[in-house]
């Protein structure tokens, strides 16, 4: 069995217009306002942002780590990361000199090779970090997972209760930056302070992979900082057992109250003769009726709903002042006014789609006015804000009906021999038309652009979903990867530059073609391209090990100035034993002997370039992650 | 006493769902038998030299079969990954495709039954559209190969890079050299007997119905999108997409003669009459027997049947008839392809997201002769004074000198940038004479009057053979561009002279109501709103409303196809469905909706992303309604229940 077919319920929008996402592909891309409020950034300039700790504690410019040693970190000076390197007596946990209830928190974490962490929420409800590289089974000691809670009374060996696995293992190699984005809520109690609520993680995610979904946590886990439960308490990290780093942490906090409301909402309510496809003059209508109501829901105040349209004014109280997002979201078109201002405009006839917008608002009252109207069909009309402190939530809404629709899920699986296939791929936003994907039984799974011979995505667990290919008509014709993916940016396969300073091509032109390719015993394909005259082929395959993708890069005769690009990032990196560290995201390692790749700075990145000249018209590296 | 009567209803099911009772005496179609798991929908077919039948699908792969004829063929995957490969074809040792971005020639060096050489010949841009398909490629007698490239689909046809809508030849050098344009759904090309290149086109936007036409190199078939990419040095006509003006109200035969590029077709498949969505074409020499000798099968893929095409070249200029042959294929064929030893037809199908009236998703079935040559209208052919029909066996002659057994229709489609056309200032045809042929095999019918560019229904309902029996089909579609001798079609010699009867005039459909009626005062009761989605759905399947509400109900059709709603009493759905098969020439006119009884309310039949609204009061008799897209093929799939409930009943 190749194809797996299984049942997957998801919401398919009524309206959806066929070839709609071909015809934004057509159009200038708008410039997308955003969806929601910036995250608070934790200041990693100095160690302000938290308590003060042992020395183990520190802010450092960048850190690396050789994944091959136990426990190995390197720092560099600097500012920007936070690092832990304990000691039998430096050996502090890290508290915020702040504390939360409901938290959203995103950062990256570092774990080298053996070392062990945590994040308490609350300083009480762990979130595990590990090195769990290549574990075939993850369990709630490993990263990701729900740390277990622990009652001495209980019976030998139940001593521990309530652990919580992670869905999958989605670590990434030891001393790679690895993202978290976790949503907790906080435990609740009422007046007199009994719990009424559990504290819950809503969301945990590793890599861009769902580990943890409303995992409800009765009390704090083993080893926390506090016993018992409470409405806030600092967020801490774990510095006992081995080194750690954290970059870009940034956070948002929530609270229940206070929160925004709108009063004395007034409706003005117009019925339009004929289609229309934006918000009309209202000014030359009639007023078919009007009044007050106690909500945005347009429907109970109308005969119709198609060809209609309405005024909504209302009092905005603001409790507090900052920054505000409103999201507007509707089917047809919509505006939003604040003190007279447009804040938001949705106008126009379309499905429903959001549009957002950012305001200042100062503490008191203020004017609020949204314009509505529906031509035909499709309709629906809600107000969304976030807030300092507030949560994203309706402001007053009406939600449109969305339609419960089954399709399979089709996937390929590499059962015994890898499984090629060809498709639209997604990379950094550009639809790519000509891309292979390659999936091996061994689960180390890659695409390629086959018009560059650029290596696009690589990735670890299972291989592809091609739902979007072979269901029905297949209309957005995209292979989708099974497990999230690492985005390479090498460029063409290989090019000649006229010195050692030009730019390395990344965009499709004819200076590069695919020729052919092979397929090996393996039953892998060995792409050839024709490069400047010269044909360059092309290999991967996964190592023996099962833990890297061994790529061989050689051209028939060697060429002066024919290069090919290895890896562009922020930084490349050595790490020790060979590897350079691509932008923490990826390792690779040349296998050559002896051979010296050409590490240059380019348009303010790293790149890593392999001269392929007739003495040297090979290389073969090593690509980990 | 019970169990007779269910016996009974088992056998009526039985005989109506067999559409032609008597197409096993001449045709038989047999299952070629696919392994559960291989997902063979059907994009190429072709055989190799080891008489091993090579099939590429849509998921990327080529399954080669052995013994493919036989009760247990065997299936090894010569090759995967493809990108929807939509042809195949082999030579000297490989088998070659069209990718949707490439053309690839693919080899099994190590004679291990897999190719371990996939090579592109040429790479074509996409701009990532899900339309634009690829098919192909064709050898030509010196070993270049042709593809064609389908349009892409933004709520209309639209040619988003380069040569989307062309006929290209690609070189053995790897060079494209564009042949001709105003494609666009090219899904079956090939060559004719006589070597002349022929294209089989799907209707909609500029495409008044299905049709066939001859390709040379300058060619422009119609659909004007392709058109820019005539500034390309290599282009070998020059006129613009902004020359092609529909606001003229010329038919594209009228058009062809103010504009020498246009190239109208040879065959017009009338739509609905004559299939739906056309595709792949084999030609016939005599695998069938002698009487159809030198024509052509062509598939169609929504009605999930053959067509035959007789052609004929008149004043240098190919025209002809095309007639209905074979249903009853188990999903919609896209590709057909002769076995080697000519034994069996070997028919290639997939329904995917177009749902086919065949309702198997993918197969693969044959179809092989009796040896039993029907009576049947063997070909059509213009004549200076009307058309000559030829049958395959001698008539009765009273029933061939009757005139009364025949009836000649001629209309036309409209040329613009919708979807489709309705037929078009069609007229009736009076018979003025038959002359019949002394053999019995053919007969001359002298008309009034021919009219150049139209399509001539011919029907020979009332010939019998000598033994007396019927014709397996009585009617042919002749596409009349020149007439012999070179006239221009005014037969008065013939006796009456003057034109035909005007065609039968539609009458007001009192069930499709647009307006609300004056007597709403307060506006209906309901508004409800359905959309189509695409792979003939609509978006619910069922809704309610009360008995005696007014409803106001909006179609909104958001699919590439044209679709209609009609509600209909219980159970009725089926049968009206069944009925607005069977409407003939008047079917889009009357927007596919049979003036029944059972028939409530509907709308009109509406173009892709258009919407109708229309009014009706619920019917006061509460139960389980129906309602149902009427569209020929449609009804089996897209239909859901509306259910009345009383007034009370809440």
């Amino acid at each position: 069995m190749r194809f797996l077919a299984g049942l997957v319920t998801i919401l398919l929008a009524i309206g959806c217009q066929p070839g709609a996402e071909e015809v934004t592909t057509q159009e200038e891309p708008q410039p997308e306002t955003p969806s929601e409020l910036p995250f608070q950034s934790l200041s990693l300039d100095d160690m302000s942002a938290f308590r003060e700790a042992a020395g183990n504690w520190s802010v450092v410019g960048s850190v690396l780590s050789d994944h091959t040693q136990d426990q190995h970190i390197a720092t560099e000076a600097g500012t920007g990361v936070l690092v832990n390197q304990n000691d039998d007596t430096n050996r502090d946990a890290l508290y915020t000199s702040w504390e939360h209830g409901d938290l959203e928190l995103k950062l990256e974490v570092m774990m080298p090779k053996g070392s062990n962490s945590g994040i308490y929420f609350q300083g009480r409800y762990e979130v595990q970090l590990f090195d769990s590289w290549m574990k075939e089974i993850a369990g709630f000691a490993d990263i990701g997972g729900i740390y277990e809670r622990w009652d001495d009374a209980r019976p030998e060996g139940q001593q521990g209760y309530e652990g919580h696995d992670p869905m999958v293992n989605a670590a990434r190699a030891p001393g790679l930056w690895q993202e978290f984005h976790i949503i907790f809520r906080a435990p609740r109690f009422d007046a007199s302070g009994n719990k009424t609520e559990n504290a819950r993680f809503e969301k945990v995610l590793l890599n861009g992979m769902l580990v943890q979904e409303d995992v409800e946590v009765t009390g704090p886990t083993r080893a926390a900082f506090y016993d018992d439960e409470s409405a806030t308490g600092p967020l801490v990290f774990q510095g006992d057992h081995g080194p750690v780093a954290f970059r870009n942490m940034e956070y948002k906090r929530y609270f229940d109250e206070p929160k925004l409301e709108l009063a004395n909402i007034n409706y003005q309510y117009f019925e339009i003769d004929g289609p229309i496809t934006n918000l009309p003059d209202f000014d030359t209508m009639t007023v078919v009726k009007e009044g007050t109501t106690d909500s945005l829901v347009y429907k109970t105040l109308s005969e119709r709903d198609e060809q209609v349209a309405y005024i909504f004014t209302g009092k905005l109280q603001v409790p507090k002042s900052g920054t505000y997002l409103f999201t507007l979201l509707s089917d047809d078109g919509s505006q939003l006014f604040i003190n007279g201002d447009m804040l938001v405009d949705n106008d126009g006839k379309h499905d429903y789609e959001p549009k957002t917008g950012i305001i200042e608002l100062t503490e008191g009252q203020h004017d609020l006015r949204l314009d509505y109207f529906n031509n035909t069909w499709g309709q629906g009309l809600t107000l969304m804000y976030e807030g300092p402190e507030m949560r994203k939530q309706p402001l007053v809404s009406r939600t449109r009906t969305q339609n419960r629709s089954n399709r399979p899920q089709i996937a390929v699986v590499p059962d015994g021999a890898p499984e090629m296939v060809r498709s639209f791929v997604m990379h950094q936003g550009q639809k790519l038309t000509h891309a292979m994907s390659v999936g091996d039984p061994g689960g180390l799974h890659y695409s390629v652009d086959l018009r560059q011979g650029a290596l696009l995505q690589f990735w670890r667990g299972d291989f592809a979903d091609v739902t979007e290919m072979w269901y029905q008509r297949g209309q957005p014709q995209l292979l989708q990867p099974m497990a999230m993916a690492v985005a390479a940016n090498a460029g063409h396969l290989a090019a000649v530059l006229s010195n050692t300073e030009a730019a390395y091509p990344t965009e499709q032109d004819d200076a590069i073609s695919m020729q052919a390719y092979d397929i090996n015993d393996q039953e892998q394909p060995v792409f050839h391209y024709l490069v400047g005259g010269t044909v360059v082929s092309d290999h991967y395959a996964p190592a023996e090990s099962g833990r890297e993708l061994i790529r061989t890069i050689s051209a028939d005769q060697g060429k002066a100035n024919l290069y090919t690009r290895l890896a562009a990032d922020k930084y490349i990196k050595p790490v020790g034993n060979g590897y350079y560290s691509v932008g923490g995201k990826y390792y690779i390692r040349i296998l050559n002997q002896g051979a010296e790749p050409l590490i240059r700075q380019h348009d303010g990145q790293d790149e890593i370039l392999f001269a392929l000249t007739d003495s040297s018209k090979e290389v073969k590296y090593a690509i980990l992650w | 006493m019970r169990y007779s009567i269910y016996t009974l209803c088992f056998l009526l099911i039985g005989v109506f769902l067999q559409a032609q009772p008597t197409a096993g005496q001449y045709f038989q179609i047999e299952k070629v038998k696919i392994p559960e798991d291989i997902a063979l929908e059907v994009g190429g077919i072709a055989f190799d030299d080891a008489g091993n039948l090579g099939v590429a699908t849509r998921r990327g792969e080529i399954w080669v079969i052995k013994n493919p004829s036989s009760k247990n063929p065997t299936y090894t995957r010569y090759a995967h990954g493809l990108h929807e490969p939509l042809g195949l074809n082999f030579r000297d040792g490989s088998f070659y495709c069209a990718q949707r971005g490439e053309l690839t020639k693919l080899t099994d060096r190590n004679n291990d039954g897999k190719a371990d050489r996939y090579e592109a010949l040429y790479t074509w841009d996409l701009s990532g559209n899900y339309h634009e398909y690829s098919y192909g490629p064709v050898f030509t007698p010196e070993g270049d190969m042709l593809v064609t490239l389908n349009l892409g689909w933004i709520g209309r046809g639209a040619s988003l890079s380069e040569w989307r809508g062309w006929l290209v030849k690609i070189t053995r050098d790897g060079e494209l050299e564009p042949i001709a344009t105003g494609l666009r759904s090219p899904a079956g090309f090939g060559y004719n007997k006589d070597g002349d290149i022929f294209y089989t086109e799907n209707q909609g936007d500029w495409v008044g119905s299905g049709r066939m036409t001859h390709l040379e190199k300058g060619d422009f078939a119609g659909n004007p999108e392709g058109l820019k990419w005539t500034h390309r040095e290599s282009s070998p006509l020059r006129i613009t997409p902004e020359d092609i003006d529909d606001t003229k109200g010329l038919t594209l035969y009228d058009y062809a003669l103010e504009m020498d590029a246009i190239k109208p077709p040879s065959v017009w498949f009338p739509h609905t009459l004559m299939g739906i969505s056309t595709s792949g074409f084999v030609n016939l020499e005599d695998q069938f027997g002698s009487a159809f000798n030198g024509q052509m099968l062509v598939g169609d893929q929504g009605h999930s049947k053959i067509m035959r095409v007789a052609h004929e070249k008149v004043n240098g200029v190919y025209q002809g008839a095309c007639f209905p042959f074979v249903e009853g294929f188990a999903s919609g064929i896209l590709r057909l392809q002769w076995a080697p030893d000519n034994k069996a037809l070997y028919v290639g199908m997939t329904s995917r997201g177009w749902s086919s009236t065949g309702r198997d998703p993918f197969g693969l079935e044959r179809l092989v002769w009796t040896g039993k040559t029907p009576f049947e209208i063997k070909t059509i052919k213009a004549h200076p004074e009307g058309f000559i029909v030829e049958f395959t066996k001698p008539g009765d002659k009273a029933t061939l000198f009757n005139p009364d057994s025949y009836q000649v229709t001629d209309f036309t489609y409209k040329y613009h940038h919708f979807y489709g056309s309705p037929v078009t200032d069609q007229q009736d045809r009076p018979i003025q004479k038959v002359t019949v042929a002394d053999d019995g095999l053919s007969v001359i019918l002298h008309l009034d009057r021919l009219r150049k560019g139209y399509i001539h229904e011919v029907k020979a309902a009332g010939v019998r053979a000598a033994d007396g029996s019927k014709l397996w089909h009585d009617n042919g579609y002749y596409t009349l561009n020149e007439i012999p001798g070179g006239g221009d079609g005014n037969l008065a010699a013939n006796g009456a002279g003057a034109a035909g009867a005007a065609g039968e005039t539609v009458k007001a459909q009192s069930k499709n109501l647009n307006e609300m009626p004056a007597s709403w005062t307060d506006g209906p009761d309901e508004e409800i709103t359905i959309a189509t989605l695409p792979g003939l759905k609509y978006d619910t399947d069922f809704f309610s409303v009360t008995a005696g509400q007014k409803i106001k109900l909006t179609l909104q059709n958001n699919d590439d196809m044209l679709h209609n709603f009609v509600i209909t009493l219980p159970d009725q759905a089926t049968p009206v469905g069944e009925a607005a098969l069977k409407l003939g020439l008047n079917g889009e006119a009357m927007n596919y909706v049979p003036d029944m009884d059972a028939v409530l309310f509907h709308t009109k039949l509406l173009q892709p992303e258009s919407g109708e609204t229309i009014y009706f009061t619920a019917p006061e008799e509460p139960g389980t309604y129906e309602f149902v897209c009427t569209f020929p093929g449609h009804h089996m799939t897209m239909r859901g229940k509306l259910q009345v409930y009383a007034k009370d009943a809440f």
